[in-house]
């Protein structure tokens, strides 16, 4: 029984703790992938993504298709073709479907896709774990590509170790996709964090509910008896780093979306006159209004009159934000972010909030923009109960100590 | 008043490769529709584009055969519009950095010699093709074509007349055979050209209104359409027959007419912008070098060669030179030890006669240059005779068969052994008392007969030097 509306296609599994429940954006045989989409709600994909298959000769079952925002690109589920997933600890509020099916025990594991950063924010939701590897670690071969750029394929897990598990079985290069880096294999090894610096950009600090300042607050005296120092510092790109990855994203996602034109699969509307009213009907119909805001805003980036404005303007930031965080590092081994600016949005939200998503992508631009690793863990629980998690971002390639901080404070009891 | 013409070209050629350029389908023309073709190419989720390597390669040589710069630092980019022979509702090609710039080709004309200049080549993916299906009045899409990889190679608008614009083509078509880049075939659609072309007054600089025609595929229909295209332009300001407006016109051979299509110019704006899933390809100086080693011979420099070094007839050398394949044929059989006005006459002749009874063309020859060799060096040490060395040829040229296999299993070889011949001569004058009575009374045709018929037993094969010699001998006795 799926109560929480967790699965677009539910699976039968022998064993949970081998079990692995999988974004509906990433391609798999012998049933629908919808990309949580009316678009793609009929859609059989003929390969499967690399991931899958390293799973599935690792000896890992799939306990299902999970729902998502639709492809994977907005801030609530409730965009899905299917509806919202509800969260597992308050049926007023939203959530994740890989998140939720592994918090509740169905899966041990979940495979998301982070495009615009929401596969962190369901895992802060609904209390769990998640890491967002390094950009070209793990194949984006067979997912249905948002933000080609800069998207990745994520572990979610109760603990960040288990993640790290798995992630080092989908981890490593794939000849099917030009973007991965050229490394076999990533081994996460779990270090000593003792000594370590963590920073922490004030301006990322801003906006958060007044329960998440003091969780986060709890989280850096915690992270202090391990040993690891905790510093401030001044970020400048936080302000203009996620006005510039909402351009990219937009415009990327906008381009990849154009192969769905009701021609050759997917949706195709009724009653159409023609080639442009089956374009223009069937995109209409089976597009959420959150996917066709991503469309126009994509289009008119890169059209002729704003491309230098916007999308080139955007590159550009791009590049200063990966300067910046550069010298960050060269102090930090570690920086710190939170995930959201409070725990889960309650059910009506976000669906149309275009506030929320402004000030909500702040949070989670800077490792998209860059794809810098992420590890996502939880500072504990507000007065009404619910999860709010918080963000270590590494260096490129640096996912192992970020991973070892998250460990050693999920060991301490968190 | 006096006008010239304006005229550039964007002539887009199929790459001759395996596969092609993101996928790894094959590029080959033809098949049953949608036969090549895999979710890459048919715009499905999920999949990522990989460069075939041998297309940036062939860029490079495109390049290096037009006196191009070669960008070391290339990028592709998503050109975006929605068609239906555009799977992905996008095609990759280069935009903002593409493989070559500022070339140049020199044609040669009745006016003389002239350089046109090249802007740039870069390399995209074709597109899919439509079938208009009458029974059900609809369009079907076969996306064979999709992702073939082409070079697009745009001139600069030096063309002044037609006579240009075919030399033009012709120089290009040659250029890139001979460096086995394209087969330029128009005809099958692996060389398409794009005609831009304005008029203005003699001696005026500013450019007139400019008009397109696209996807020519002939030289003729290329050449009727820039006749009718000019007239139509300088009636247009002359007499005010039309208002001349930028934009792309499509032109009916048929009918001998150029049609207004959708004002396109205007219209389009196809958001370019780079192709995050693949990466910048870097082009190391070495690399080029290696691709300039491999470069051919042109033609005009093998055809002065042909006719210095191996003493060929100008007429040969230019037949020679039309083809590549025919030049490395040529080259290597005399490489192989044959003397080269006997392997021009081989190639010239059966050769050529056999590919034209067949229709086909050089490149579908099968042998190897040594069997050509072999069976030229049979006939010169007269162990063949010309006629039988055709024969043989026609086995090597159907089949590929080993020409010394064959000619011992199908007795072809000359028997040149004294002791056969003396044996067969022997029989045919006693079996043939009357012609020998005939020979010895004075009739001198009565030695043909006999050595005939001495021929006949040996089934063409004898030595006719030796059959000569043992029946004069045996004559006389």
């Amino acid at each position: 029984m799926d109560k929480l509306n967790c699965y677009v296609t539910k699976l039968d599994i022998n064993d949970a703790s081998r079990a692995v429940c999988v974004d509906d954006t990433i391609l798999t045989t012998g049933m629908y992938s919808t990309a949580s989409s009316k678009m793609l709600a009929n859609f059989t994909a003929p390969f499967e993504a690399t991931v899958i298959s390293r799973l599935r000769e690792d000896g890992y079952e799939f306990a299902g298709k999970t729902n998502t925002g639709e492809f994977g690109m907005d801030i609530t589920t409730e965009s899905s073709f299917f509806g919202p997933t509800i969260n597992h600890l308050s049926e007023k509020r939203i959530s994740g479907g890989a998140a939720t099916a592994v918090a509740i025990g169905d899966a041990n594991y979940g495979l998301c896709v982070d495009s615009d950063g929401s596969a962190r924010r369901y895992a802060s939701f609904s209390g769990v774990s998640f890491i967002k590897p390094t950009y070209g670690t793990v194949s984006r071969y067979g997912v249905i590509a948002s933000v080609s750029s800069s998207e990745q394929v994520g572990v979610c897990a109760r603990t960040t170790r288990e993640a790290a598990k798995l992630l080092s079985v989908i981890a490593g290069h794939d000849c099917n996709d030009g973007t991965s880096l050229p490394a076999e294999r990533y081994t996460y090894d779990i270090v000593d964090v003792k000594g370590m610096k963590v920073g922490v950009p004030v301006q990322l600090f801003e906006g958060l509910t007044d329960d998440a300042k003091k969780l986060t607050s709890r989280f850096i005296k915690k992270l202090e008896t391990l040993g690891i120092k905790c510093e401030e510092f001044t970020l400048a790109c936080a302000d203009y780093a996620s006005d510039a990855y909402h351009i990219i994203s937009s415009a990327e996602a906008c381009n990849n979306y154009s192969r769905f034109d009701g021609i050759k699969f997917g949706y195709r509307a009724e009653n159409c006159e023609g080639l442009e009213d089956i374009y223009i009907k069937s995109r209409s119909e089976a597009f959420s209004l959150n996917t066709k805001k991503i469309v126009l805003m994509g289009s008119l980036s890169l059209s002729k009159a704003f491309y230098e404005k916007f999308y080139l303007k955007a590159l550009k930031i791009r590049r200063l934000v990966r300067e910046e965080m550069t010298e960050a590092f060269k102090n930090y081994d570690a920086v710190l972010s939170p995930v959201s600016a409070g725990s889960a949005y309650p059910l009506g939200y976000a669906l149309d909030n275009d506030e929320a998503r402004i000030s909500e992508r702040k949070y989670t631009a800077v490792a998209s923009i860059i794809g810098i690793p992420s590890v996502v863990t939880q500072c504990g629980l507000d007065p009404d109960g619910m999860p709010i998690g918080i963000q270590l971002m590494g260096d490129s390639l640096c996912d192992s100590k970020i991973i070892s901080i998250a460990a050693a404070y999920e060991d301490s009891g968190r | 008043m006096e006008y010239e013409i304006v005229l550039g070209l964007e002539v887009h050629v199929e790459l001759s490769t395996e596969s092609k350029i993101f996928c790894s389908c094959s590029a080959k023309f033809g098949g049953d529709p949608n036969e090549h073709v895999c979710p890459a190419c048919s715009g499905m989720p999920g999949m990522l584009p990989m460069t075939n390597q041998k297309v940036v390669e062939l860029g490079i040589t495109a390049g290096l055969l037009t006196n191009c710069h070669i960008n070391r630092r290339n990028t592709f980019d998503k050109k975006n519009y929605y068609y239906p022979d555009l799977p992905a509702a996008y095609q990759i090609t280069q935009f903002y950095a593409p493989i070559c710039v500022d070339g140049g080709v020199e044609i040669e004309t009745s006016k003389g010699k002239k350089v046109i200049g090249i802007k740039q080549i870069h390399m995209e993916e074709d597109a899919g093709k439509l079938v208009h299906d009458m029974w059900t009045d609809s369009s079907l899409v076969d996306f064979n074509r999709t992702s073939v990889p082409l070079c697009e190679i745009v001139s600069n608008p030096d063309f002044r007349s037609v006579e240009e614009v075919v030399a033009y083509l012709e120089r290009i078509r040659t250029l890139l055979r001979f460096g086995r880049v394209s087969d330029c075939r128009m005809e099958e659609g692996s060389m398409r050209a794009d005609i831009n072309i304005s008029v203005r007054p003699v001696g005026e600089t500013k450019l007139g209104v400019r008009t397109e025609m696209k996807n020519m595929n002939s030289i003729s229909a290329i050449t009727r359409a820039i006749e009718y295209e000019a007239a139509r332009h300088i009636d247009a300001i002359e007499r005010g027959t039309e208002e001349l407006v930028q934009e792309t016109r499509r032109w009916d051979d048929i009918l001998g007419q150029s049609f207004s299509m959708r004002d396109k110019e205007t219209a389009a704006d196809y958001r370019y912008f780079p192709n995050p899933d693949i990466a910048p390809i870097i082009i190391s100086d070495e690399w080029i070098e290696k691709i300039r080693e491999s470069l051919p011979e042109l033609p005009e420099i093998k055809r002065e060669r042909y006719i210095e070094e191996f003493d060929l007839p100008e007429y040969d050398a230019d037949l020679i030179t039309q083809s590549r394949t025919l030049c490395d044929l040529f080259e290597d059989t005399i490489a192989a030890g044959a003397a080269p006005r006997d392997v021009s006459g081989f190639i010239l002749g059966e050769c050529m006669n056999a590919l034209n009874r067949d229709g086909k063309t050089a490149d579908d020859l099968v042998f190897a240059p040594e069997k050509l060799a072999r069976i030229i060096a049979l006939v010169s040490s007269e162990e063949l005779t010309r006629q039988n060395a055709r024969k043989v040829f026609t086995a090597v040229y159907n089949e590929d068969v080993d020409v010394d296999k064959y000619c011992s299993e199908n007795s072809l070889l000359t028997i040149s052994d004294d002791g056969i011949v003396k044996a067969v001569v022997l029989e045919v004058i006693e079996k043939n008392p009357k012609i020998v009575a005939d020979y010895k009374g004075g009739k001198v045709k009565a030695f043909d007969a006999l050595f005939g018929q001495v021929m006949r037993v040996l089934r063409g094969t004898g030595n006719p030097t030796l059959i000569r010699e043992l029946l004069n001998e045996e004559l006389a006795k």
